[in-house]
């Protein structure tokens, strides 16, 4: 009986690594910066969810419930990684040759090349000062980077719209403030 | 200076596209002449510009293998638990065993002390105790129709 059990939560862990593995992994790696840390983090939250799959009342989309299972992991290894003092200041993956950062998948809005050179060294400023804002901007402007709708974001954040909202403006304006002294 | 004011307060509808023509045409004008505001405006845009690229930019492919680890992760896991629920249950039993050698050695050291070798420690076992017992009840029981056999004949003698 209980093989039986463990079978079919193997056969649901695959069917929901077929469907939100990708999701889940893009939102760990905008939140860590960085490839390895995303996999482990990726592996820590499905087989969480495999351990608690029967916890799961379905009050609410199981990606939510994924979603929030990541945002704990990364939480948790800041914290972790606070406590021992691991610092992080640069993620080394632009060593990998095979990867590109996240910046150069961005689309042209520069016509010419100079300027196309200049708007990409902002945006990467962009991109750094984003993971160096405070935990709960960050993670409302990186599901709202993740395209994520704002009541799914509610749901996840287990706080109102409006909260939401407000959220990812006052980082927006965080963002503004730091911007200020590149220009 | 109070122009300054509602331009950097309205920098975000600026790009939402919530002000009227008149209220755009203002600010435009005013980002001209005025180097501070220009800066807040163009770092608002920029924020803005890259929050939108990154939402326009296409997803991260997953490094191939990461599912194959997260199950077999899994799998070994639910191993693990298997042989632990083994090992806990075969504990279960050993533990039985145990107390079960325990309480035969006992009952055998006891067995030893009352046939031979210890007479003071004999006395105690169980089945001299309850014989002890059931005499000691008989004793009291026949002193106790005695008695009140002669409390009877005092009272009937004394009061006459």
């Amino acid at each position: 009986m209980q093989n039986m059990d463990k079978r079919e939560n193997i056969i649901k862990l695959e069917e929901l690594l077929i469907k939100y593995e990708k999701k889940i992994f893009n939102l760990l790696y905008s939140l860590s910066s960085n490839t390895a840390d995303a996999q482990d983090l990726a592996q820590e939250t499905f087989i969480k969810a495999y351990k608690k799959i029967h916890t799961f009342r379905q009050e609410s989309e199981i990606s939510t419930w994924l979603c929030r299972i990541a945002i704990n992991s990364w939480k948790n290894r800041v914290r972790y990684n606070s406590r021992r003092r691991i610092f992080k200041i640069l993620s080394l993956d632009f060593l990998n040759k095979d990867e590109k950062p996240a910046i150069n998948n961005i689309r042209d809005n520069f016509p010419e090349p100079e300027q196309e050179t200049i708007g990409k060294e902002m945006m990467t400023a962009v991109q750094s000062e984003i993971s160096s804002l405070p935990p709960k901007y960050k993670i409302a402007l990186t599901l709202h980077i993740n395209n994520m709708p704002y009541k799914e974001m509610a749901e996840i954040l287990r706080c109102r719209q409006g909260t939401v909202k407000s959220l990812v403006c006052r980082a927006k304006v965080k963002l503004k403030q730091k911007m200020m002294s590149y220009l | 200076m109070k122009e300054c004011k509602f331009i950097r307060k309205n920098i975000r509808e600026c790009f939402d596209r919530t002000l009227s023509p008149a209220e755009k045409e203002k600010i435009n004008s005013h980002l001209k002449i005025c180097g501070e505001c220009a800066r807040h405006y163009s770092a608002a845009k920029l924020v803005e510009d890259t929050v939108k690229n990154l939402q326009t930019a296409p997803q991260k492919e997953v490094p191939i293998g990461l599912k194959t680890r997260i199950l077999a992760k899994a799998k070994s896991l639910s191993q693990i638990r298997r042989s632990f629920s083994i090992m806990l249950v075969s504990a279960k039993y050993a533990g039985f065993a145990l107390l079960l050698t325990i309480g035969l050695f006992t009952a055998v050291q006891l067995n030893i002390c009352k046939t031979g070798t210890n007479p003071a420690v004999a006395q105690y076992t169980a089945n001299d105790f309850i014989a002890h017992s059931i005499m000691q009840a008989e004793e009291s029981y026949q002193s106790d129709i005695l008695t009140k056999k002669a409390f009877g004949l005092i009272n009937a003698g004394g009061l006459r």
